[in-house]
């Protein structure tokens, strides 16, 4: 009986133990996650439930999933001990949930103009070129996202319209830029420093409406250059959620 | 001796069996010859210490089927240090890319 009460207590201090949580840039759905026990047999050595079908729990990809010993899977490790023989439990069960991506329609095309980004104070200009390309290839991970770097503009309009896109900053001149280009979005930004702090801005412009559609601002304090890298995802991220456009309301023509 | 020799069997296959403890993940995608391994660490029977995985970060064009397991040597390291150290294994087995 104290044996017994050791192990419920043991199964008590382990609930939320050994959590390993995957995750991917997707935005998650709302509400609670999808919880399912994972059965295992001695020690899990059988998997009984099988692999955790992702694909038919969420058929539009899953954003998160977690593995966690609870205490309730804990209990049912404790119980099963083998008796004289505590290494070895005979039902191994863990709990996995699941939060599914929030579905996101059709892949949306976007064509973008990269903009090299305004050096300013304490970031030098080759290190500004890094997070250019950098910047690119993160956009370019993005389903329908086509990137038009600098150099692609000199190779398609030619060196005069590069380094007059080297110093566009009026709306004007971002709209003629995306035009020409046939771009769907410009991004432009700057980087400096400031103390310890690496300031980064960068906006995306709709050319067509001449307007600003997104824009982040991050101050990364303490930081060196390589956490603006880092920093990448979560800014291309937010450049990229824009507000869905409003479809107008049906006109009547009588 | 003789009666040692059959405990000491029992223990090598409880570890044997011990080693296996797994949960697989499948994304129904095909699978490209990538994986990448990691070792996550815990501490005191997994109390402390939590495991994120950015799967983007691993395979940058979808991670198609992944698993976390107690490896041999991760239950061994348990044993060893009397649950101290738990180690896990996760392993990522990267998307085929159609190019």
């Amino acid at each position: 009986m104290r044996v017994r009460a050791a192990a419920l207590a043991t199964a008590a201090a382990l609930a939320g133990c050994y959590t390993i949580r995957y995750e991917r840039r997707a935005v998650a759905e709302d509400g609670e996650p999808r919880e399912n026990w994972h059965h295992g047999l001695v020690n899990g050595f059988f998997e009984v439930s099988g692999p955790v079908r992702l694909d038919q729990i969420c058929p539009g990809g899953a954003a998160e999933v977690e593995n966690q010993v609870t205490f309730a899977n804990g209990v049912g490790q404790v119980l099963t001990t083998v008796p004289g023989f505590r290494v070895v439990n005979v039902w191994s069960p863990t709990t996995v949930r699941v939060r599914c991506a929030r579905p996101s329609g059709p892949v949306r095309k976007l064509k973008v103009v990269l903009v090299p980004l305004a050096t300013l104070a304490g970031v030098d200009e080759r290190t500004a070129r890094v997070f250019d390309e950098a910047l690119a290839g993160e956009l370019r991970r993005h389903a329908g996202v086509s990137v038009v770097t600098p150099s692609d503009v000199a190779a398609l309009l030619g060196v005069e319209h590069q380094r007059q896109m080297l110093g566009c900053a009026e709306s004007g001149c971002i709209a003629e830029l995306g035009g020409a280009l046939g771009a769907d979005r410009v991004i432009r930004g700057s980087v400096g420093r400031v103390g310890d702090s690496l300031v980064v801005n960068i906006a995306s412009l709709d050319p067509k409406r001449a307007s600003q559609a997104a824009s982040v601002s991050r101050r990364l304090k303490g930081a060196g250059d390589e956490a603006l890298l880092d920093a990448l995802p979560v800014l291309v991220e937010a450049l990229l959620a824009e507000p869905p456009a409003r479809t107008p309301a049906p006109v009547s023509t009588e | 001796m003789r009666t040692l020799a059959p405990r000491i069997a029992c223990v090598v296959a409880a570890l044997a069996l011990a080693a296996c403890h797994v949960v697989r993940y499948d994304a129904g995608i095909p699978v490209s010859p990538r994986r990448v391994e990691q070792t996550v660490h815990f501490f005191f029977w997994g109390l402390t210490g939590e495991a994120r995985i950015d799967l983007d970060a691993a395979c940058p064009d979808g991670a198609a089927r992944w698993r976390n397991e107690a490896g041999f040597l991760d239950v061994l390291a348990d044993l060893f240090t009397l649950g101290i150290w738990s180690p896990r294994t996760v392993v990522v087995e990267c998307a085929e890319v159609k190019r």
